[in-house]
């Protein structure tokens, strides 16, 4: 059984009072009335408490990160915006000297290579103009490391405990060998192993740095075999 | 200055090329010399040879004579012609008698210069002051080819030079520093401390302990134990017939075929193992695992990175945090233990015991008991030998194929059993439960879901809150066992076999609609009792909703 | 601390106020979202993706209207976002009464699968109207749809729960 009103009250066009005065004369309307009091009742009786003690740490967590990323991303466009400015900023610095750096460092590379390493070597002693171009190629391996160094430092103090731990221990091992060798090379000036352990460890320092900034630099691939 | 800045690469080739020739002409040195020793004195094998040297290569190589040779170049730059001629005057390569066999140094001016302090202003060091002023520009290096009765004991100390020692048997303690070191086809015992230099033993037949700060390590062939120490650097290893005691910081591990036991310790890079005939036990922070084909017990310990192990003949336990852990093979029990990421193991002759918070756990066949403690993600287990346990909240729960009894707790979500050969004991808050084929009793208890049951073969006994039941297919019906039946607000429905010898006692709310007799009671403590079923069955429903209860006809 | 002043929190980063938000809330978030994903998990990632939307969005919402509503409409989308990564076949019926054998004939389901069962937004509808007690015109904020459409929806979706409720009563007596 049906009837015209009830339809007209399910399809939202009459409204409660109007109903409730039709259904007192009308069976059909009255039965609709009662069940959807019984539903009601039901559907209030699902208001129950729902248990979910852990929720908000990990929503903490989700914003957390969120601003932790936001704070890198703030970072990272000062860092641009700082590179941009000037004539003798960092930008200008790259686009015009690195690419000619990183040919000489790769040419002085095989160079050094050849000249200190061969399977029946002539010599353990740096010639003059040989180790004045090693010398160089150091003094700019530190320059990299001095600019790599400002970035990374200050970003390493974000990063975990662990990380953190990881990252500086590492360092200071590497700058532990480097004053090694340097002390030996005081001694030695010439001395071609001295010099390419010395070498090897710049660029270990260079590749962490990097590592630290994420940057992916063509010249920090690992070289560790000397 | 942009023209400027492209042709400045072929400026610096152009200008490199000139130098790299020039670099292989002795001509450009400003006084380089150099001076060759040579010295020999005899001894006998078993005896020792001390090698005391500075920034030298070392190559130590086998004789057939009862004696020590050695052959030395020294080589010395300087501006002052004066001062590399007396440098190397003063260069002496001495060999003489020491302890039990031979000392070999070269001792030169250098060695007054290394002391701490000042050196003195005497003699040649004078040549080396600029007032007060130390200044030094001369530079020295040393090449000394020795060779040694193949059985023979050497002790080496040296810094910044190579040392490449081949086909010597004895016992070797070496240290180096900033250089290579290499033993080839050696045997003995070997100690070498060394750093930031690869360190290369392709072959020794003997135990062999090594301590690389910042230095790559790599072992091969070696007939004893093997000890290495070592960081920021991978160590690489395969064929070692002891125990293999591995203690790297941030260094790769990777490597095959250990005789004895292995044991590796490492950080926030790689560890892999392969072939181990004895026991493992890797603990390695942030690191990668992997290890394959254990004869006896793994012990793994990491945290933030996968761990892959397969074919472990004793008893595997993981400790992960964070960490995915897939395990298959395992011989013996098996004990799991990581967070926040899946857990899937298989094939599991023991039994298994998993402690997973947040973690999804995946078991297949196991043959003893399985024990899972986990939360938020779900859990399957298929094909238990023994009994199941599973401790879960807010988790789906899916098991099958269990072939003793089976405990499941959980919540908020749905639990799903097929074929349980004991008892099955279900508790899940808001949680669906699904049972079928179980030849034990059934207990259950949950709220505001359904439950239902299908070819059960024991007692039953179902709690409910706002629970819709459902029980039917019923296999079995064992004289004395019971039916009981709780919920509220919600429909009970029960297909009793048509033979079924059982008494019902209804406390109902809703309607009943019953094809077999039922009585009515007042209160759960009216419900018949097992006395009254004169051994039959006793079923007790109560609920608010309806209740039907059929047969199966 | 009134809810204006807490958003002001909120739009300065201060992980108390979002806090404070959660606690006021955490039930009706958590009810609504369980009631239309049917799944306490899926419900506490809705619950979770709603935070961080609002964290991102916290600048796009203006002073002067109602932030209950505001809130809740991140809530009612991260639930369909969930509902439209599912594969069709998934029902929200929990009890999958056509997955287990049943009598023939008969047909059972308790309200909470009736309500399951409505289309997306006549339940996100109901559930607002009938159990967090929204007012229509409210709903019609959160929804962002007219209050007649609201209204009518409501009505629906009782005639169908009547409905639903009326079939079972018809069942028990037969």
């Amino acid at each position: 059984m049906s009837c015209k009103e009830l339809e007209r009250y399910d399809r939202g066009e009459m409204d409660e009072a109007e109903f409730m005065r039709h259904a007192a004369s009308c069976p059909v309307c009255r039965k609709a009335l009662q069940l959807d009091e019984e539903v009601m009742s039901l559907v209030k009786s699902l208001r129950q408490p729902v248990e979910a003690s852990h929720l908000w740490s990990r929503i903490e967590e989700v914003l957390c990160e969120e601003r932790a990323e936001e704070q890198q991303l703030v970072q990272e466009s000062q860092v641009k915006k700082k590179q941009k400015s000037g004539r003798f900023s960092f930008r200008w610095i790259f686009l015009r000297f690195v690419p000619a750096a990183a040919a000489l460092l790769i040419v002085v590379g095989i160079g050094v290579y050849f000249g200190l390493k061969s399977s029946a070597p002539s010599s353990g002693l740096l010639a003059q103009k040989a180790l004045a171009r090693v010398e160089k190629k150091e003094q700019e391996y530190m320059r990299a490391i001095k600019g790599l160094e400002k970035q990374a430092l200050p970003q390493m103090a974000d990063l975990s405990l662990d990380f953190l731990f990881l990252y500086r221990t590492r360092l200071e091992t590497i700058d532990a060998q480097i004053e090694q060798c340097r002390e030996a090379l005081a001694l030695n000036p010439a001395n071609a192993h001295i010099r390419r352990y010395l070498i090897a460890a710049l660029q270990e320092k260079k590749e962490t740095l990097a590592e630290v900034l994420g940057l992916e630099d063509e010249d920090t691939k690992p070289r560790r075999s000397i | 200055m942009k023209k400027y800045s492209r042709l400045m690469p072929f400026l610096w080739i152009c200008v490199f090329l000139v130098a790299l020739s020039s670099s292989e002409a002795n001509t450009v040195f400003k006084n380089k010399q150099s001076r060759a020793f040579s010295k020999s004195a005899s001894t006998a094998p078993g005896k020792t040879l001390y090698i005391d040297t500075y920034s030298a290569d070392l190559t130590i190589t086998t004789s057939n004579e009862n004696a020590v040779t050695v052959e030395a170049k020294v080589e010395v730059s300087d501006k002052d012609e004066e001062i590399v001629r007396y440098f190397l005057d003063e260069t002496q390569l001495f060999l003489e008698p020491y302890a039990d066999g031979l000392k070999l140094r070269v001792s030169s001016p250098m060695d007054e210069l290394r002391k701490p302090g000042k050196p003195p202003k005497e003699g040649i060091y004078r040549r080396f002051y600029r007032g007060n002023k130390f200044v030094f520009k001369l530079s020295y290096s040393a090449r000394l080819t020795v060779r040694i009765p193949a059985r023979h004991n050497l002790e080496v100390e040296n810094a910044y030079g190579n040392i490449h020692i081949g086909g010597v048997s004895g016992n070797f303690h070496v240290v180096n520093r900033s250089g290579k070191v290499r033993l080839d086809g050696c045997g003995g015992e070997l100690e070498l401390r060394n750093s930031y230099g690869p360190v290369e033993i392709p072959v020794f037949k003997g135990p062999v302990s090594i301590n690389n700060p910042s230095g790559e390590v790599e072992v091969k062939d070696v007939e004893g134990d093997v000890s290495v120490e070592n960081s920021y650097a991978p160590v690489r290893f395969n064929t070692i017939g002891g125990n293999l005691i591995i203690s790297s910081k941030s260094g790769k591990v990777t490597g095959s075929n250990v005789g004895g036991d292995c044991e590796i310790t490492s950080s926030y890079d790689e560890i892999d193992v392969k072939e181990v005939k004895g026991r493992l036990t890797i603990k390695g922070p942030s690191c990668k695992v992997t290890a394959q084909d254990i004869a006896l017990d793994a012990h793994i310990e990491n945290s933030y990175s996968p761990v892959f192990v397969t074919r472990v003949g004793g008893i595997l336990r993981i400790k992960g945090g964070s960490s995915a852990v897939t395990a298959d093979d395992i011989g013996g029990d098996t004990f799991i233990r990581s967070s926040y990421d899946d857990i899937v193991l298989s094939n599991v002759r023991g039994s298994a015991e998993i402690e997973g918070p947040s973690s999804s756990v995946s078991v297949r066949e196991v043959e003893g008991n399985v024990t899972i403690a986990s939360s938020y993600n779900s859990v399957i287990v298929a094909g238990v030998g023994g009994w199941l346990d599973v401790r879960s909240q807010s988790a789906g729960v899916k098991a099958s194929d269990i072939k003793k009894d089976a405990s499941i707790v959980t919540s908020y979500d749905r639990v799903e059993i097929f074929g349980v050969g004991g008892n099955l004991r279900v508790d899940g808050s808001s949680t669906s439960i699904k049972a079928e084929d179980i030849s034990g009793d059934v207990s259950t208890k949950n709220s505001y879901e359904s439950v239902v049951l299908h070819r059960t073969s024991g007692s039953i006994e179902v709690h409910g809150s706002s629970s819709r039941i459902e029980v039917g297919q019923i296999r079995n019906l064992p004289k004395g066992s019971r039916i009981e039946l709780i919920t509220t607000y919600e429909p009970v429905i029960l297909t009793l076999p048509e033979d079924a010898d059982v008494v019902i006692s209804v406390l109902p709310g809703g309607k009943i609609s019953s094809e077999f007799p039922v009585y009515h009671v007042k209160s759960q403590t009216q419900k018949l009792d097992a006395e009254r079923a004169k051994g039959g069955v006793t079923v007790y429903i109560q609920t608010s909703g309806s209740i039907n209860i059929k047969s199966n006809r | 601390m009134d809810e204006e002043a807490i958003i002001e929190k909120c739009k300065r980063g201060d992980l108390m106020a979002y806090r404070m938000i959660y606690e006021r809330y955490e039930q009706p978030f958590l009810r609504t979202a369980f009631r239309m994903l049917g799944r306490q998990q899926e419900a506490e990632d809705a619950v979770q993706d709603t935070f961080l939307k609002l964290y991102r969005g916290i600048h796009h919402y203006r002073s002067g209207t109602r932030f209950s509503s505001y809130i809740f409409r991140i809530l009612i989308n991260s639930c369909y976002d969930v509902l439209r990564k599912r594969s069709p076949e998934v029902s929200l019926d929990l009890n999958k009464a056509g997955h287990y054998h049943q009598p023939s004939g008969e047909t059972r389901h308790s309200i909470k699968e009736a309500i399951a069962a409505l289309p997306d937004q006549m339940r996100a509808c109901f559930v607002l109207f009938a159990i967090e007690g929204f007012k229509q015109e409210e709903i019609a904020e959160v929804l962002e749809i007219k209050v007649g459409t609201v209204k009518a929806t409501i009505h629906w979706a009782k005639a169908r729960l009547r409905t639903r409720l009326s079939a079972s009563r018809k069942e028990e007596t037969e």
